[in-house]
């Protein structure tokens, strides 16, 4: 009996790590085409389409009853993810209810979030006239600075030359210098 | 492979460790900031230059774009070579909105343009004047690699050979 027991602990452990607290619309690629560029030539035509879009965190502006987070695009992974480089990389704001705090919220950081367009806000960035296309956030999800996976030990032969040759692949001679 | 030959490549090993990279010389000939900054020598204006560097600051007109650069000395590749010292600060020009959450400081730039003169460049309290390049062109090299690339990519890479035809093991290091 207690190894039963044990036997469906284990499995309800299991089973609970296979859950994600990501959103399944962060997580599940909707098919959406449009790009923030898209955006910033058409606001009008392309105000209510649903967009997923993801990228880093550059600033917080907090307004009285909602919070725009000032997002640069990045290109996502499988699972909603912001990639940490590439893309088109330009800014979009996610327009979230209430407050939010940029001490939590910080640069460096990273949000995807799925919601519908509402137009574009025109920030400065320095004395530039920015057109931002806003995202009026439905659901969100914040992801830490990315981190480079470490490599694994087996990832690179540390001979760059067949140690085994004759045996191994054949290579003509002189097949390391 | 006769001993002999092991013997040579061994003795030459070293030299291969020690490649420097140096300036170009036609690019070397150029007036540099520095030279500018000091009063030794004045470009005309709209003389073409190549100069590059490590990006300081990034500043958004409303039409265009300043960026600051601490020059270095160029590569043939027109590389910056941050190992030199540096040859000035000067103020790069170009038109539009550059992206400064791209263009972060610390990267290293080339442009090709024309000189326009000095400008005179704000930075926080203090006035300065820089020598100011009008660009018509800009690269930007790619950052320090992460320490994932930087294996993908090592500096140093061990070879172990071993020979049938003639006789011989050797163990070499290459760059």
């Amino acid at each position: 009996m207690p190894y039963r027991s044990a036997s469906m602990l284990m499995i309800a452990i299991l089973l609970g790590g296979c859950a994600s607290n990501i959103p399944p619309s962060i997580r599940i690629d909707a098919g959406e085409a449009l790009s923030v560029s898209q955006v910033q030539d058409d606001p009008r035509g392309t105000h209510g389409k649903p967009v997923r879009w993801g990228g880093e965190i550059l600033s917080v502006i907090n307004h009285k009853e909602y919070s725009d987070v000032v997002v640069l695009r990045r290109p996502l992974f499988n699972n909603g993810e912001p990639k940490p480089r590439g893309g088109e990389a330009r800014r979009f704001v996610a327009r979230l209810p209430g407050f939010v705090d940029p001490a939590e919220f910080r640069p460096e950081q990273r949000l995807t979030v799925s919601g519908h367009l509402a137009g574009v806000v025109t920030l400065r960035v320095g004395q530039y006239p920015y057109a931002h296309p806003v995202v009026r956030v439905a659901e969100q999800h914040r992801w830490e600075k990315y981190v480079e996976p470490p490599e694994p030990p087996w990832y690179r032969d540390p001979f760059y030359c067949d140690p085994w040759y004759p045996w191994g692949h054949h290579r003509h001679w002189p097949h390391c210098w | 492979m006769r001993p002999v030959h092991l013997i040579l490549i061994l003795l030459l090993m070293p030299a291969a460790c020690t490649t420097v990279v140096e300036p170009d010389p036609v690019l070397a000939a150029q007036i540099t900031p520095a030279q500018i900054n000091a009063g030794m020598r004045q470009p005309a204006m709209d003389e073409s230059l190549v100069w590059g560097g490590r990006v300081n600051l990034v500043t958004n007109l409303r039409d265009r774009t300043l960026i600051e650069i601490r020059s270095y000395p160029l590569s043939g590749k027109r590389k910056p070579l941050t190992d030199r010292p540096s040859s000035g600060n000067f103020v790069l020009e170009m038109d539009g909105f550059i992206e400064p959450a791209e263009l972060r400081p610390g990267l290293l730039v080339t442009a090709t343009g024309r000189y326009a003169g000095m400008l005179s460049y704000r930075e926080q309290a203090q006035t300065q004047r820089l020598p100011r390049l009008r660009g018509s062109g800009m690269h930007v090299w790619a950052s320090a690699p992460t320490a994932r690339s930087s294996r993908q990519h090592p500096d140093v890479r061990w070879n172990l050979g071993i020979g049938t035809h003639g006789s011989g093991v050797g163990v070499s290091i290459g760059l």
